[in-house]
């Protein structure tokens, strides 16, 4: 199987910080691939690159899409076409309607996949494809109590699973998570640990899970690439990279 | 999920057909004058719902409302005494120029968005003011336009009419704000990054947003100036954008028919305050910030999260 998306020289300059430095990354269909790195690695600048909200100084990335072409640079694209692609984003600070309740911000992502916002002699909300896949993803998300609450109400951490299953209604081939348990007390983060392990039984796509807590990235990643000052340090399973003196270095310093 | 009936939904077709059912029960009870008053109430809260679409389920603030309002009103009224139309043919005048208005200015406030989107707004409709005030062979310049026909004569056949437009009217842009569309609305105003980012076309949706409901204020303009007979710049004046941004937040904005009671509320309370004191504009100032306070949510939302509240439900 082909890699879903590729990462090929990747470079992202903020003046004379090289935030991306050169980088070739690949995800494969269905893996669960986790992203780590000190601060400032570079790390969330890789992923804005990767699904278009910033623009690469050079390099390409390369979405998937099948048919004779195979591949297609979506380098420079806007984060809607790359979405459109089935690369889809969940965000550091959760990106959810406010003021509309839990169903109906799902109501709404799944109206807008499927286009059919232009239907105005429909309500919206008795629509069977789209309740069908709402009510799925209210039970795959264990949101269902939360279904008629106000989204801007719920607590951080469903904030955070609502904006993940906002991310999914695309039905993507590579989910990219920022930073998912950032922010979340110890208490919350097993049940983001839990979700993604279900979602990748669930549904069909490869994840990259950017992550500070490397507790969470060993225990869910089949493979961890490690990013250091712009670039990749090193790449394995989570018991070679967790073995790997390299590593230990960037994140603890030579003295150790 | 809740499936009742949609149709049952007191914030919406529900409510509002109580609303006019005692509205068309009024005349029975009150005197022409009232009559009148009422039906200038009506119009204004057409036109704030019509404003709602784009403040309350868009997210964008416009300050030149004034401006659909005005030239709705200016468009039957010199279709009717100037040019001799006849109603339907001014009506049909209006309509046109309400849609090549709301076009051209949409398309060139919605550049922006936020405050940089109201002063581009406050802007056109001052321009378009100006240009009706100077106009004087067309418009009659600061005296405005006098003797305008009434269509079925009476004040209280008129105001029937009006009842029926607006029920129509307003059935209309519930059903239209309930369906897809009115979702895509609605993510906007909350979040029109995340909207963009699911496949929205944030821009071409705002761009619907803006002409819908500038067309709903504008129709409500239109029916007006054959109520009152004339027509004054006045209306145009940004004053009266900043009166309807008042009377949507004053009903509340997140509640479908809560600009349309706060039509009729306002337009009741500056009667009111008519009659107490020749300061009037003093007195309504002072009731109006009194009702913000005391019902921040506006008086309709005010109503229902009391309502919630006596029921035991969160919010």
């Amino acid at each position: 199987m082909k890699p879903v998306l590729i990462g090929k020289g990747l470079k992202k300059y903020f003046g004379n910080v090289r935030a991306v430095d050169g980088v070739f990354i690949q995800i494969n269909p269905g893996e669960v691939v986790g992203l780590i790195g000190p601060n400032g690695a570079g790390k969330t600048t890789l992923l804005n690159l990767l699904s278009g909200v910033l623009k690469p100084d050079s390099g390409e990335v390369l979405v998937y899409v099948g048919g004779k072409k195979e591949y297609i640079n979506v380098a420079g694209w806007n984060p809607a076409k790359i979405t459109g692609l089935g690369v889809a984003r969940a965000f550091q600070i959760p990106n959810i309607f406010e003021n509309m309740t839990v169903i109906d911000n799902l109501r709404a992502a799944i109206i807008a996949s499927k286009k059919l916002y232009g239907k105005t002699l429909r309500f919206y909300d008795r629509i069977n494809d789209v309740e069908r896949e709402a009510e799925k993803l209210l039970k795959l998300f264990g949101l269902i109590e939360k279904a008629e609450s106000i989204a801007g109400g719920l607590g951080h951490g469903e904030r955070k699973i609502l904006d993940i299953a906002l991310a999914l209604t695309v039905k993507p081939k590579i989910l990219m998570l920022d930073e998912p348990t950032a922010g979340l007390s110890a208490a919350e983060k097993p049940l983001i640990i839990d979700l993604i392990r279900k979602l990748k039984n669930e549904i069909n796509a490869a994840i990259l899970v950017v992550e500070h807590d490397l507790d969470v990235v060993f225990t869910v990643s089949e493979r961890v690439v490690v990013m250091h000052e712009g670039k990749i340090l090193a790449e394995g399973t989570p018991e070679e990279i967790k073995s790997d003196i390299r590593v230990r270095e960037a994140y603890f310093g030579e003295v150790l | 999920m809740n499936k009742q009936n949609k149709y049952l939904d007191p914030t919406g077709p529900l409510g509002l057909i109580i609303i006019f059912l005692v509205l068309a029960l009024a005349p029975l009870f009150v005197g022409p004058f009232y009559v009148r008053l009422l039906a200038v109430g009506i119009l204004y809260g057409v036109a704030a719902v019509g404003f709602n679409i784009l403040f309350g389920y868009t997210g964008l603030l416009s300050f030149g409302h004034a401006m659909f309002w005005g030239m709705g009103a200016y468009g039957v009224a010199i279709g009717l005494e100037k040019f001799g139309l006849g109603f339907i043919g001014s009506f049909t005048l209006a309509i046109c120029i309400l849609l090549g208005l709301s076009v051209v200015t949409g398309f060139l406030s919605l550049r922006h968005t936020k405050i940089y989107f109201a002063m581009l707004t406050l802007a056109f409709g001052q321009l378009v003011y100006a240009i009706i005030l100077k106009w004087r062979d067309l418009t009659g310049g600061d005296e405005g336009i006098y003797g305008i026909p009434r269509p079925l004569e009476t004040v209280t056949n008129y105001y029937y009419l009006i009842i029926a437009i607006s029920i129509v009217i307003l059935l209309l842009i519930w059903r239209l704000l309930n369906s897809p569309l009115g979702v895509a609305f609605q993510t906007i105003r909350d979040n029109p990054y995340r909207a963009e980012v699911l496949g929205y076309p944030v821009k071409r949706v705002r761009m619907l947003s803006y002409v819908v409901s500038g067309l709903v204020t504008g129709v409500a303009g239109m029916l007006y100036s054959p109520l009152q007979g004339a027509i004054t710049p006045e209306s145009l004046y940004w004053t009266f954008s900043a009166a309807i941004v008042f009377m949507a937040v004053l009903g509340g904005p997140r509640i479908f028919i809560g600009p349309f009671i706060g039509g009729i509320v306002y337009v009741l309370l500056m009667n009111y305050a008519m009659d107490i004191t020749e300061y009037w504009m003093m007195a309504m100032g002072i009731m109006l910030a009194l009702l913000i306070y005391l019902l921040p949510q506006g008086i309709v939302g005010g109503i229902f999260d009391y309502i919630k509240k006596a029921r035991g439900e969160t919010k």
